[in-house]
């Protein structure tokens, strides 16, 4: 924890070159306010009262600021060591704190000074005795906020840093006077933007690899999507892809008048490294690849180049999602789903025409609700054909969502091998078969 | 005092000691084929189907044969593993998860949709730089093939033809012949069927525009050929 005791009176962006400082010793900082920052130091990494000096004497030399620093298991110990320059031995953040007067519990950010004033009257007057207090009739009398200010000040409820993330610089955003109704209205407003983006970027040597486009509604919605951009490309590029996806936000079904336009740049990159087409991360084929793929969705709409990944589900239709190329990547599958059919699947979809699945005497094959088939499958009529079943395995029963009736969903699985050399994958929903995919 | 280099070291080391004692290396058994300029590797499998053992120029997969698909994913799991992109364009109905499970790898697999008449358009633009590029050929005139062919040339694309219509200026054309399933029992007074479909045999035949036609057995999504499994059972029995 560093703490710059007179920091009261500037500004946060003021901080800035005091956080480069002490990137140098530390890329994990997190900022606690203005003036404040909190750093991890791992167990046995070295003298902490060295380690500390060293921070004030960096921030001293390279900013010309004096610092406090405190080093303790928890943040509230820290941020009070800090105020006397102290180091908490570790294990000990609870009996250094036991001593404080109640005032500092305001530290925590939880508690207001009315309770601190209400707790002093009751005859707490320190953390120690706050500590002591049973949690159960803190979080009755005070609320849960302070049932968490009492296990901070009895030296646990530690939580990991959130470090900085260094500051979105590199946005654009407009606001319309009038909400943007028409396609031609948006992307009029969204070019400068698209311009004014890579004009910064450039100003500072620099080019970007993703862009994300958020809009907010008339509605209040806020719709967002990043795409990837060739880090060469010129505006008119970035510009058209803004188009794009103004228009799939402008002719939807939900269609709202777009109240804001925002551009933010992402995957930075130095001018130098994209002329160089990106060959350290690339090789020289992906990046003509990518650049022919670009174009090929240029020709035919962003949503024309898509790429397949397996997501949660059990049906072929459920398992397979098709994101289009550049617009991030779809869930990927959170795990095993029992029940879900193993590899080989089938190549083809099936055009879901409806089939009739007979017996030998020509009667149609059921699948019970309890599993089973009515009777031993033997021909598939597709359209005016009779096709004799080779093979067959199966039915395999799936119940989902049986709770829902909205989304419920019961049907059976079965495989079967043709006479003509065929195997398909065959659906029985709501007592009628259809081919769910052909295997090829 | 004899210098101790290298060569002098590996003399001593094979008791040579005059130059033409020295053995030429031994051939290699056949002449391979001069390499194309740009020949992606495909499961081995599959290389000695195509000429210069891998994925170059043009190939040709007719479309109507039961197997095509399978075999055509088979064909891209080799360039796609080894990291170079995919395009499929224009092929409505595939479903591309059984792709993965003949070994592609889906995230080189780009899946472009085109209507017909934007196919050789689609076709002409990636054609300028995606390595694989499997395109339909029914769209295409005679004139659109040859300036694609034309264009893949100059940039490298192995352009294989999804034959919904005869081409014939294909470098090496893969057929199934035929299509074994496996897994699967014959239905004889069941009323659940066993097993599963675990996988498929098919037989390809190559014939190459240079000449020469080639058999294999290729089996797309895994699994062990026969000869080498013993049934434990029969064996007790015998």
């Amino acid at each position: 924890m560093a703490r710059l005791p007179d920091w009261e009176d500037e500004d946060a962006a003021s901080f800035e070159p005091v956080l480069d400082a002490l990137d140098l010793l530390t890329p994990y900082v997190e900022v606690l306010g203005p003036g404040c920052a909190a750093m991890p130091l791992r167990r046995l990494a070295g003298d902490e009262a060295a380690f500390c000096e060293r921070l004030i004497d960096t921030v001293a030399g390279l900013v010309d600021r004096d610092c406090q620093t405190g080093v303790a298991d928890g943040l509230l110990a820290a941020a009070l060591a800090a105020r006397s320059g102290r180091i908490v031995r570790p294990g000990r953040d609870a009996e250094f704190l036991a001593p404080f007067d109640i005032a500092a519990l305001r530290h925590t950010g939880l508690v207001d000074a009315g309770t601190c004033e209400t707790l002093r009257r009751l005859g707490i007057d320190t953390l120690g005795a706050f500590a002591a207090l049973p949690a159960a009739a803190v979080a009755e009398r005070f609320g849960a906020a302070a049932r968490r200010a009492r296990s901070l000040a009895a030296g646990g409820g530690a939580r990991p840093l959130v470090p900085r993330r260094t500051p979105p610089e590199f946005t654009v955003a407009v606001e319309a006077e009038e909400p943007y109704e028409t396609v031609e209205q948006a992307a009029f407003a969204a070019r400068p933007l698209a311009e004014r983006l890579l004009a910064d970027l450039g100003r500072r040597n620099l080019t970007c690899t993703r862009v994300t486009v958020t809009a907010r509604t008339a509605g209040g919605r806020v719709r967002e999507r990043t795409w990837q951009f060739d880090p060469a490309g010129p505006a008119t590029e970035l510009a058209r892809r803004v188009r794009w996806q103004l228009e799939g936000w402008l002719s939807g079904e939900e269609a709202d008048a777009l109240s804001a336009l925002e551009l933010a740049a992402d995957g930075m990159l130095g001018l130098v490294d994209a002329g160089r087409g990106l060959w350290d991360s690339k090789d020289a084929a992906t990046v003509r690849a990518e650049a022919a793929l670009r174009h090929a969705q240029g020709l035919l709409g962003p949503d024309a180049v898509v790429l397949a990944t397996e997501t949660d589900g059990r049906d072929l239709h459920e398992r397979c999602r098709l994101v289009p190329w550049g617009a991030g990547s779809a869930l990927a599958r959170s795990g095993p789903w029992p029940g879900a059919l193993p590899d080989p699947l089938p190549a083809l979809t099936g055009t879901d025409e409806p089939v009739a699945v007979l017996d030998a005497a020509g009667v149609p094959v059921s699948a019970p609700a309890r599993g089973g088939l009515s009777a031993v499958p033997a021909l598939v009529s597709l359209g005016d054909r009779r096709v004799p079943v080779i093979a067959w395995a199966g039915p395999w029963p799936v119940v989902e969502r049986w709770w829902d009736p909205q989304t419920a969903r019961r049907y059976t699985r079965l495989q079967v091998v043709l006479g003509d050399g065929r195997a398909a994958l065959l659906h029985a929903e709501h007592r009628r078969w259809r081919i769910a995919g052909w295997y090829d | 005092m004899l210098e101790r280099t290298v060569p002098a070291e590996l003399a001593a080391e094979y008791g040579l000691r005059f130059a033409g004692e020295l053995k030429a290396a031994a051939e290699p058994s056949a002449p391979a084929p001069a390499s194309s300029r740009h020949t992606l590797p495909v499961t081995p499998d599959l290389s000695g189907l195509l000429p210069y053992g891998g994925l170059s120029t043009v190939t040709a997969l007719p479309a109507a044969r039961t197997g095509a698909t399978s075999l055509l994913w088979r064909l891209l799991a080799g360039p796609s593993q080894a990291g170079a992109w995919c395009a499929v364009v224009g092929l409505p109905g595939l479903y591309p998860l059984a792709a993965r499970s003949a070994g592609v790898d889906l995230d080189r697999l780009a899946l472009v949709e085109a209507d017909r008449g934007q196919v050789p358009d689609a076709a002409g633009a990636l054609a300028a730089g995606v390595p694989v590029l499997v395109v339909p050929s029914a769209g295409f005139t005679p004139k659109q093939m040859r300036r694609l062919a034309a264009k893949s040339h100059r940039s490298g694309t192995a352009i294989v033809w999804w034959e919904t219509r005869a081409v014939d200026a294909a470098d090496a054309r893969l057929e199934v012949a035929a299509v074994h399933w496996q897994g699967l029992r014959a239905g004889s007074g069941r009323r659940y069927g066993t097993g599963r479909l675990t996988g498929c045999e098919l037989e390809v035949a190559a014939r190459w525009r240079a000449g020469g036609k080639h058999r294999a057995r290729i089996r797309p999504y895994g699994g062990v050929p026969p000869g080498n499994v013993v049934d434990l059972g029969l064996r007790t029995r015998g």
